[in-house]
């Protein structure tokens, strides 16, 4: 009697991963894109309900939670507040108006660009990259590489795909995204990447060029759609590279990208 | 066809609902794998080669939803589901409590097998600068994160859904009874 040296749900998995394996090889890109867009299409409504339910549930338990945290929160307000109405009168209006002026030189006014506002409905299932999904497309003028801000101009990533009404943001964490900055304070330029979604890293800065912590970096506008201006986050952490020819600096985002409900497209 | 079309519906919803809803009440890197879960409770009862339409289905439907090449989640779901139903026929036994927790057991591997093959598979196949996860990702707090609401998830629905299949089986021997009667 022959011996089976593959049992028929192992011959039967190795057909299945044989010919996915081809698919991804010779990856015929764009082959399944009009599938993929009829489905979003399809469920795009479930998805903007569902993601409005749970921001407004998880509101409420959020609240919850957080009543005994705050009584706490309150007194490290009011601690903070007399301090900071103390340094405002020893400094002076001078300092606060030279510190709005250099602020306002570097980050270019929400007004000069064409803002599309988004809701955002969804995240990566997988949860292997960082991506969202917010409910404008292509039918309100959204493009691949245009760039998204939360706030007062803060950005947080680009549009990588679109469908008719939706369409994907690519965040400044996932490790695809790559944007050229610089330090507002030193000029310093360099390249910001994401690390699978833990961070963000300014890297291949010049050993010459300085880097401080508490900087904040902009983006530089070379390259790329993402105007210049953009505020990214500030400066955690100078380390060297592993090659040990460039600077790196850990960048911490200005905002939480998880925490977003409402980004802008900038459609100029 | 029906059954398949009601098994689409039924895992469209489910990744609406672990892209939607879910990423609100859980940590970024442990939500709960909702479509992973139902397909190790499927393989589990059905075994491997009756639920393999099943995981090719939702391994599509997840590449589509997810943006990664077709065929990453077919290859991630049907290694989770072989070393599922590998186990599950080894230690599977008909007392609740303990067929509970094996159930359990299999969440855990069917976990590991599904983000490990996933990880290789970015690896090897995705630009280095598209997707590359890093070991610490395979072996530390997140994996164990996501597998603990995996199984959160299932222990919610796992009580409901035996009740469920008790009435649903009471049900079909009540009619098979009122046949023989006639």
């Amino acid at each position: 009697m022959h011996k089976k040296y593959f049992s028929p749900n192992v011959i039967r998995f190795l057909a299945v991963a044989g010919f996915c394996l081809l698919m991804i090889f010779f990856n015929p890109r764009g082959l399944f894109d009009p599938v993929r867009g009829f489905f979003l299409e399809a469920t795009y409504p479930f998805q903007k309900t569902f993601f409005l339910m749970s921001r407004t549930f998880s509101g409420v338990f959020g609240f919850l939670g957080s009543i005994g945290d705050l009584k706490n929160e309150n007194e490290r307000l009011i601690r903070e507040n007399s301090r900071l109405a103390a340094d405002l009168a020893q400094f002076g209006d001078a300092k606060k108006e030279n510190a709005m002026l250099r602020e306002q030189m570097k980050l270019v006014p929400r007004q000069k660009f064409d803002l599309e506002a988004a809701f955002v409905i969804g995240q990566d299932p997988q949860r292997m990259s960082s991506w969202m999904m917010i409910d404008k497309g292509e039918t309100d003028g959204i493009r691949k590489e245009m760039a998204v801000v939360a706030n007062e101009g803060i950005l947080v990533g680009k549009i990588a795909d679109t469908t008719a009404h939706t369409a994907r943001v690519v965040l400044l964490s996932d490790s695809a995204s790559v944007i050229n900055v610089l330090d507002s304070e030193t000029d310093s330029k360099g390249i910001l990447k994401g690390e699978f979604g833990l961070g963000i890293v300014m890297d291949m800065v010049s050993q010459q060029d300085p880097l401080n912590n508490g900087d904040m970096i902009i983006t530089s506008g070379l390259g790329s759609s993402v105007p210049r201006g953009l505020l990214i986050g500030k400066i955690q952490e100078v380390r060297l590279a592993e090659n040990k020819l460039f600077q790196q600096a850990i960048v911490s985002p200005r905002v939480k990208y998880s925490d977003l409900d409402i980004v802008y497209v900038i459609k100029n | 066809m029906p059954r398949k079309i009601y098994i689409l519906i039924s895992l469209l919803l489910l990744v609406v609902l672990q892209s939607s809803f879910l990423p609100n009440f859980f940590p970024e890197n442990a939500v709960p794998d909702l479509v992973l879960v139902v397909l190790v409770f499927s393989v589990v009862q059905r075994g491997f080669a009756d639920a393999l339409s099943m995981l090719i289905m939702a391994g599509f439907v997840l590449d589509l939803f997810s943006f990664l090449p077709i065929g990453f989640n077919v290859i991630s779901f049907s290694a989770a589901g072989l070393a599922v139903s590998f186990l599950a026929r080894r230690f599977m036994i008909s007392q609740s409590v303990w067929k509970f927790l094996i159930f359990i057991l299999m969440i855990v591997v069917g976990t590991a097998a599904n983000d490990w093959t996933l990880a290789a598979l970015s690896k090897f196949f995705l630009n280095a600068s598209e997707a590359a996860v890093p070991a610490s990702f395979l072996l530390g707090g997140e994996l164990w994160l996501k597998m603990l609401g995996n199984i959160a998830v299932f222990a919610l629905a796992y009580w409901p859904l035996h009740k469920l299949k008790k009435i649903k089986m009471a049900y079909g021997e009540k009619i098979s009874i009122r046949n023989d009667v006639r």
